[in-house]
């Protein structure tokens, strides 16, 4: 693992150092100047990161994935598990509509008598908190769950997630094996619950572990673009993760279980020091639990295998921006605990990861900032340098440019290529409606989140900026409905992209002109955000591209029974609402009368 | 286990909450959980022979009892703060008598 881990580190670093040897030829051919340096400096960053993401592709293309050991499990499995759904000001109908699916389809295990379900509530709008009390009321009724569907809401969130499960773990923790952690949008395949409760009976050292979940029920295009991306993707790059991390493996805060002892012996997070958002709660509390695990010799493990588990995701740019500036602000946190000590190194490489997935976007940027620069700022070329007679005119290194063009493409494309590909020639693309919309979604895909990633990139440096200068995100709740994206809401929150790209194409149409083409890819984007924002959240094209079968996805042709009864028990809860409602009215009304004596 | 689904036997030594497979709970506690299930359900009748009902094998009466709410097993667990900072340690060089140190976070 050592020497497989030294590897995929040095890849990286000689990618990287290949491609800023490259654009060092390629931009000092004529002279060196200091802004040279920054250039190649914060490109060498870019493609570091850039590397890893294409070496942790490649590992996974060429792993396979873990096998179980069924022998292991004890003979009678007497493990108790909790299945806990925190909830924060959701939509409550749908939340309880994904617990029921999820508890019918259990209780038809045999497994069934060992699982327990908690609705943990941290919302604090009354509204929502009687609504969740009235419909856990109803749903105990209906699914006849006394005793095995709980619901509490804590009047003070400490801790957020985090202080939620602590507070689950420190007052019910005690009577179970272990917990299954969901968020409010996830579902999952009750046999997928019951096989990872038996991985973990397999292995008493086994402290976490982590299913991949594959986002469902999308409808706008850019969430339909998600949802088959990360259908199609992310198997595969979660394969490479498991292959890397080993037992040193990520935690994604949902969709995994956790040996409760283990979590309560290890996992009692500090409030940091100082004010948000470097100081107080620890946001991105997961990254921080699995590295605590690790640290306690625990194994933290990631199986891809483990299909049938979900989640939903924001059906638009903006919902996804705020869930992305919530995220960032958690992971720069992290900062502050890379020399916590006794942490694995991998655990510490996993936390600089989670960093700089967000710290990217402002590098490229400010990369693209000044390699708009130099071109202005360069000195006149010097056609007689001293002692020469004769001219001497500036070199060009067209081959070398191209090259280095060429590299860094590879770098973005070429796993997603190879998996499409291999994909759209073997078994897998029946589940995704065949060769042709296996093909065509990955080209759409790859296009679409071209044109989108200037609009990400200027949100996630955005967010790194307010966070730098001290703005504290908050906890806001993600709106997950597929409503229309007005381009009016849209441009709201997009003007200064739209001002930063025109101010681009002025600046390179004036001062270099040469540019113009080269910024285009970058500035047209952001100078049609508010439009992009609006027409990738829309609802009516999304359901236009699925019935052309773009972005397909083995969850939308072809539902799983527990996608199925999720959807089936939002309408019924909505029909058991109705019919409880003229009895709940008449009883108010009745109490709201004046005693007639 | 009288709360699988298709169990409705019942066995000599159980309490009320072993009804509902929470043999932890109290009687009191079960009790009130079918009072106020009762009264939301504007029904009539007593909790305790309800309760005796379910008992004796009734299975309509184990089903209704199967609606009440109870809380959740309270059983505790520690969860100790973790340290994540380092302890400000000393660090220095030199000889023990003359040593030239400083705090190191």
């Amino acid at each position: 693992m050592a020497l497989k881990r030294l590897l995929f580190v040095f890849a990286a670093l000689v990618l990287a150092a290949i491609a800023a040897w490259l654009f060092f030829v390629v931009v000092t051919t004529n002279g060196i100047t200091d802004l040279h340096f920054v250039q190649i400096g914060l490109l060498f960053v870019c493609c570091i990161w850039l590397s890893w993401g294409f070496n942790t592709a490649l590992v996974g293309i060429f792993s396979r994935d873990r096998l179980p050991h069924p022998e292991r499990r004890p003979a009678v499995a007497t493990s108790r598990t909790a299945v806990l759904m925190p909830v924060y000001n959701e939509d409550v109908r749908a939340v309880f509509a994904r617990v029921a699916a999820m508890y019918e389809e259990l209780r038809r295990s045999p497994d069934f008598e060992r699982f327990d379900f908690y609705i943990l509530s941290d919302s604090t709008k009354a509204e929502n908190v009687a609504e969740e009390r009235r419909v856990h009321d109803m749903l105990v009724a209906d699914l006849a769950a006394a005793g095995r569907l709980y619901y509490r809401n804590r009047e003070q969130n400490v801790g957020r997630k985090a202080g939620n499960i602590a507070d689950f773990v420190t007052n019910h923790g005690g009577a179970y094996d272990y917990m299954l952690i969901l968020d409010a949008d996830s579902l999952m395949r009750a046999d997928t619950i019951v096989e990872m409760v038996g991985r973990m009976d397999e292995d008493p050292e086994l402290a976490l572990l982590q299913s991949q979940p594959l986002i469902i029920g999308r409808r706008t295009p850019f969430g339909r673009a998600l949802q088959f991306s990360a259908a199609l993707f992310s198997p595969i790059f979660s394969r490479g993760i498991a292959a890397l991390q080993g037992h040193e493996g990520p935690f994604w805060g949902h969709n995994a279980i956790i040996r409760v002892r283990a979590f309560a012996a290890s996992c009692g997070l500090p409030t940091l020091s100082g004010k948000p958002p470097f100081g107080g709660h620890i946001l991105s509390h997961d990254y921080v639990e699995a590295a605590l695990l690790a640290r306690a010799a625990y194994k933290v493990r990631v199986d891809p295998d483990l299909e049938g588990s979900f989640e939903e995701a924001p059906s638009n740019i903006i919902e996804y921006a705020k869930r992305d500036r919530r995220w960032c602000q958690g992971n720069l946190q992290h900062a502050r605990l890379l020399p916590a000590p006794g942490l694995k190194s991998w655990s510490r490489i996993s936390l600089i990861a989670g960093i700089m997935a967000y710290l990217a976007s402002p590098i490229w940027l400010m990369f693209l900032i000044v390699s708009l620069l130099d071109p202005v700022l360069a000195p006149e070329p010097n056609y007689f340098p001293a002692n020469s007679l004769f001219p001497v005119f500036p070199q060009a290194e067209t081959n070398k440019a191209l090259l280095l063009l060429f590299g860094i493409f590879v770098l973005l494309l070429l796993p997603k290529t190879l998996i499409a590909f291999g994909s759209a020639f073997t078994e897998r693309r029946k589940s995704f409606g065949g060769t042709g919309l296996v093909l065509a979604g990955a080209f759409v895909e790859l296009i679409l989140t071209s044109i989108l990633a200037p609009i990400m990139m200027m949100f996630q440096s955005k967010a790194v900026y307010e966070i730098l200068v001290g703005a504290d995100a908050g906890w806001p709740s993600t709106d997950r409905d597929d409503d229309h994206m007005p381009v009016s809401v849209a441009f709201r929150a997009s003007w200064w992209m739209v001002l930063s790209g025109a101010a681009v194409l002025y600046a390179s149409y004036a001062y270099a002109p040469d540019l113009v083409l080269w910024t285009l890819p970058i500035a047209l984007p952001l100078v049609a955000a508010p439009l992009m924002i609006s027409l990738t959240g829309n609802p009516v094209l999304g359901d236009g591209l699925r019935r052309l079968g773009l972005f397909t996805t083995p969850f939308e042709a072809h539902p799983e029974s527990v996608i199925r009864a999720s959807s089936h028990w939002r309408s019924r809860l909505a029909t058991l609402d109705a019919a409880a409602r003229p009895r709940k009215a008449a009883m108010e009304r009745t109490e709201g009368l004046p005693d007639p004596a | 286990m009288t709360t699988l689904a298709n169990d409705l036997s019942v066995r000599d030594d159980m309490n009320c909450g072993a009804i509902i497979g929470r043999a932890d709970l109290s009687d009191d506690v079960v009790i009130d959980a079918l009072k106020e299930r009762l009264a939301s359900n504007e029904r009539s009748e007593d909790a305790e022979s309800l309760i005796g009902a379910a008992m004796a094998g009734d299975r309509e009466a184990i089903s209704f009892m199967r609606t009440i709410k109870v809380p959740a097993p309270n059983v505790r667990l520690a969860m100790p703060t973790q340290p994540l900072h380092r302890e400000a340690q000393r660090r220095g060089f030199g000889l023990s008598s003359l040593r030239f140190s400083w705090a190191r976070r």
